[in-house]
């Protein structure tokens, strides 16, 4: 058997190792515990555990360590300290504060008592002060997360309010059964003209509303999770508190508020909207003055027609000239009709060319075929295209392909982009008509086909007397229309 | 129907237009019964029947659908006029052609033509 020298394993071990006896004074230790403890083997041996390293009697470090002892004396049996903090005093004098973890293993005598207690302690303090930094920083770094997190909900909670409160367009929150105003914004106040709304319900807070049907509206809402949107709506409001209702043009939606837990349950109806009614009664104004306008221009029109046809009457030479003027008017007329639909703003190319065919051709119109892509026009080109179409109409019907029976028109035309604007190709094609000679005087007709069109930029028409029918090929630059 | 021959009444509220459309259906061989308003209108409803009748829809600020009703009460077809491009009429005269100033004869001889025949002496053209 081989002798094993004890004594020198521990005193090389690396971890620190010291003896004390049953009066807790060191008797032994090795140089990892001399080195753990900063201290001479002189220093310590022989003397008590607590006069080496003193500790305040009612504090944990010594509370812990001397219950540890007494236990192992008590019960003979190994004792372990997971953790103690246990400040040792640096040569310099200050104190080191240090973490241990200790384990006490009693010796005992021939007669059972214990004679020695070994005691392995191991320095920690690295690890323990590792750990406390890991477990420091994640606490610290969910601790302020968490403070961060309320923080901004609450500036972002008092931001929605504020903004929200100052929105231009009007904000309600309604919660329950009942419709009761949870939140309203000023400007919902100011549109019902009512100030104490939190806590009532639909009904008892505006029940004029509530006549209106929109109770209802609000229970379907809650009802079938589905928003409701409304444009233009009239809503009847007593906003003076007095007897008479004020009629509003409302934009809103009623959306519904889904319950968290997203169990589809509608727990609140939020709104939305703002009021419409001055942009409504502009546009309307708008529409009636625009509309009167275009009354009287046709009935100016119908006067200056009438005048005419009083004036030249009582000339039996005149009734031709007085039929083309006549259908020149009413081809004005025609494109004036089409941009007052809408608003003078713009009319269709495809429009403003039927709408000139059909004025000018009456029943003859079946003899054009029409073919192009549509387009918004500015009202100046769709009235410069629509004289010129009704020049080449009434050209085709006195000597043209719409002459005799069975000539055609074919009129179509191609848009290509161009710059900023668009480019407008026209082919007007004549078949089936008598041959067709260039006229040796250009007449305000033909003038008005070559020229009508100047106004616009980089324009070209140009004129073919072919033998099959005239060929008339326009084109210009198409401005965007506004709208 | 046609106009040739016809007693046609005629409320226009301008006087100017009234002539061209008085001399277009005297060209066109009709009878014009020209009233300048609606009392005039309702005057000469109380004495004559016409045969049909041109009613402008504007006649000094009013409309002249209580006019329209009381032809259409006496069978008489009539077609309204209006300087208006986009005239809604009253439910009951919402088929009623419609012509648009300036007048132009063929338009006011298609819209007649397009009368259904209303009456026993709608002379169903």
């Amino acid at each position: 058997m081989v002798e094993i020298d004890f004594e020198a394993l521990f005193a090389r071990s690396p971890n620190p190792y010291v003896v004390l006896d049953s009066t807790l004074a060191l008797v032994w230790m090795n140089d990892a515990y001399l080195r753990a403890t900063m201290r001479d083997q002189a220093a310590l041996i022989g003397r008590n555990m607590f006069d080496a390293f003193p500790s305040a009697p009612d504090s944990d470090s010594y509370r812990l360590l001397k219950t540890s002892f007494e236990r192992v004396l008590s019960t003979s049996e190994p004792d372990e300290i997971a953790l103690i903090r246990y400040d040792i005093q640096k040569p310099d004098g200050g104190m080191d504060v240090r973490y241990w973890s200790a384990t006490h293993t009693p010796i005992l005598d021939d007669a059972g008592a214990v004679a020695y207690i070994l005691q392995h302690t191991v320095d920690v303090t690295e690890l323990h002060n590792l750990r406390r930094m890991r477990d420091e920083m994640g606490l610290v770094e969910r601790a302020s997360a968490v403070q961060a997190r309320n923080l901004g909900l609450l500036e972002e909670s008092s931001q929605l309010k504020i903004m929200f409160e100052q929105a231009p367009g009007f904000v309600a929150v309604l919660m329950g059964a009942q419709h009761q105003f949870k939140m309203a914004n000023r400007a919902y106040r100011d549109l019902v003209g009512r100030s104490e709304l939190i806590g009532k319900s639909v009904a008892d807070a505006l029940p004029e509303v509530a006549e209106q049907g929109f109770i209802e509206i609000l229970d379907e809402v809650r009802r079938s999770g589905k928003p409701y949107v409304a444009g233009n709506e009239v809503v009847e409001l007593n906003r003076g508190g007095g007897e008479r209702a004020e009629k509003r043009f409302l934009n809103f939606i009623f959306q519904p508020i889904f319950s968290p837990a997203g169990q589809g349950e509608v727990t609140g109806i939020f709104i939305q909207g703002h009021d419409v009614t001055d942009e409504v009664q502009a546009q309307e104004r708008q529409r009636l003055l625009i509309n009167e306008l275009n009354h009287r221009v046709k009935n100016t029109l119908a006067i200056v027609q009438s005048l005419a046809s009083q004036s030249f009457r009582s000339i039996p030479e005149s009734q031709s000239a007085r039929r083309s003027f006549d259908a020149r008017l009413n081809a004005l007329a025609a494109a004036h009709g089409l941009l007052t639909a809408n608003n003078w703003e713009w009319a269709t190319l495809v429009d403003t060319v039927r709408a000139s065919v059909e004025a000018t051709a009456g029943a003859a119109e079946e003899r054009f075929s029409i073919n192009g892509p549509d387009f918004a026009l500015q009202p100046q080109t769709a009235v410069s295209l629509a004289m010129i179409i009704h020049e080449l109409s009434t050209n085709a019907i006195k000597y043209g392909a719409l002459s005799t029976e069975g000539g055609t028109v074919a009129i179509d035309w191609t848009i290509e982009q161009e710059g900023d604007g668009c480019r407008l190709r026209i082919q007007w094609i004549e078949r089936g008509g008598p041959p067709v000679t260039e006229p040796e005087r250009r007449g305000f007709g033909s003038r008005l086909i070559e020229r009508g069109m100047s106004a616009e930029q980089d324009s070209a028409v140009t004129l073919r007397f072919e033998s099959e029918g005239l060929r008339c090929s326009i084109s210009t630059i198409l401005p965007k229309a506004t709208a | 129907m046609t106009v040739e021959g016809r007693t046609v009444l005629l409320l226009e509220d301008e006087p100017i237009i009234a002539f061209a459309l008085e001399d277009m259906l005297i060209d066109c061989g009709a009878i014009p019964l020209f009233c300048g308003s609606l009392e005039a209108a309702s005057t000469t409803l109380d004495h004559t029947k016409p045969d049909l009748a041109i009613l402008d829809v504007n006649i000094h600020g009013e409309q002249s659908y209580p006019v329209a009703q009381r032809l259409a009460e006496r069978g008489v077809p009539f077609i309204f006029a209006t300087g208006y491009g986009n005239a809604l009429h009253p439910a009951q005269f919402s088929d009623v052609p419609t012509v648009s100033k300036p007048y132009r004869m063929e338009e006011v001889e298609q819209a007649f033509a397009s009368l259904p025949a209303r009456t026993p002496h709608g002379a169903g053209g």
